[in-house]
């Protein structure tokens, strides 16, 4: 009787499903070795969580489920871009951009290049924030990129560090929503990043928690 | 997410969704005593079903990839409660359904503690991390195989078989601890 015996019949001699033989041995060694006692409590703990039943969904939840999730409103969840005006240099891309308080766009605030933008979060409320990104011409294909640095997330698509779409943007400026919101006290920045086959820019937000 | 492939897309994702749709809300049942929480986990995961669709369709173990995914983002609502200065009463044996206190043979303080004591669990599996939990309750409350865990997260069985095992343990060590024993305070009122 060694410990691997123990953790692979643990489950069954939790069940009570093991032979007396077996299960005789198994608890003998458990007496005697604290791992395998720790690792028994924590399979009588999976075994309570397991019993709490298998509860049928409520008829008509699968159609409503699939009919929320499938119709356009639902996919918006999803970042998304519109469109507006004009934007010097190639694919010098400059972001126009801009730091939004309580998902309000204020006014978009033209920053220099090498200018941070902050934006503040929330660990009980998820806030929209508004990046513009203002191109001179159409570009077809380019592909955005956001990643997150600390404790952040993007509604909806949980605990993914980095997310990247490939979209066509129309000359002037496009608007990305990003609604996030923070999991954590070390909420870090946001990188946005453009890239496209001409060229690349990034654009970094730093985050700040409200208290 | 699925882009212009029209309805059926939409049909072929119903398709491939209804068959583990009981699993999924069972699942999240067991983990959050509320219907209605419930019901928006298990339409959180219906939601990245949707997104990742393309992946999905091409997974042998779909209904263990959807279940990884639900106690996945299980953990990432826990984390964030936990983590915010109001108590969310709605989840828990504060609001347990009253309809399942009716059912079995169990006695209602016997389910109440049940219920306590899966309060205590799911905290000490949000210490554990996502990763770990997920694959732990995958095997002992879903019953997935070695060998199928192995196919979902392409591990070798052996690698799988000694996670479990210090998953379990560490969780055992957790459930022992009388700092995760102490109930989480509730914020009822106040004023900045």
């Amino acid at each position: 009787m060694n410990c691997e015996y123990v953790s692979d019949n643990i489950a069954q001699l939790v069940a009570g499903t093991l032979s007396a033989e077996d299960a005789v041995a198994c608890k003998t060694h458990i007496a005697a070795c604290r791992d395998c006692r720790d690792a028994l409590h924590g399979a009588v703990a999976m075994r309570t969580m397991r019993d709490r039943g298998n509860a049928a969904p409520p008829a008509g939840l699968f159609e409503r489920i699939t009919t929320e999730v499938t119709r356009p409103k639902a996919r918006e969840r999803a970042p998304r871009f519109w469109l507006g005006a004009a934007f010097g240099g190639a694919l010098a891309a400059s972001l126009l951009a801009a730091a939004i308080a309580l998902g309000i766009l204020v006014r978009p605030v033209a920053l220099p290049q090498d200018d941070v933008a902050r934006f503040s979060v929330a660990t009980y409320e998820t806030r929209p924030m508004e990046i513009a990104i203002d191109v001179d011409r159409p570009l077809a294909g380019a592909k955005i990129s956001v990643m997150l640095a600390g404790d952040v997330e993007v509604e909806g698509f949980g605990s993914l560090r980095e997310l990247s779409w490939s979209d066509d943007l129309e000359s002037g400026v496009n608007r990305l929503t990003l609604p996030l919101r923070a999991i954590g006290e070390d909420v870090g920045q946001v990188v946005v990043r453009l890239s496209h086959p001409d060229s690349e820019q990034l654009f970094v937000v730093k985050l700040k928690l409200d208290s | 997410m699925p882009t212009g492939r029209g309805n059926s897309t939409e049909q072929r994702y119903r398709a491939l969704l209804e068959p583990h749709f009981g699993a999924l809300y069972a699942a999240a049942r067991r983990l959050v005593a509320n219907p209605a929480d419930a019901e928006d986990l298990v339409q959180d995961v219906c939601l990245k079903a949707f997104q990742r669709f393309d992946e999905l369709e091409t997974i042998e173990y779909q209904r263990a990839w959807l279940l990884k995914i639900l106690y996945h983002r299980f953990i990432d609502i826990q984390r964030s409660r936990d983590r915010s200065p109001v108590d969310h009463a709605e989840t828990g044996s504060d609001s347990a359904d009253p309809d399942s206190l009716s059912q079995g043979s169990l006695q209602p303080d016997d389910i109440l503690e049940r219920e306590m004591r899966a309060d205590v669990i799911i905290r000490a599996m949000d210490i554990l991390g996502r990763e770990a939990s997920s694959l732990l309750a995958l095997h002992d409350i879903e019953e997935f195989s070695l060998e199928e865990l192995g196919q979902l997260t392409g591990l070798p069985v052996g690698t799988i078989k000694s996670r479990l095992y210090r998953t379990r343990a560490k969780l055992g060590r957790l459930l022992s601890n009388e700092q995760i024993q102490k109930p989480v305070l509730t914020v009822v009122g106040g004023k900045q």
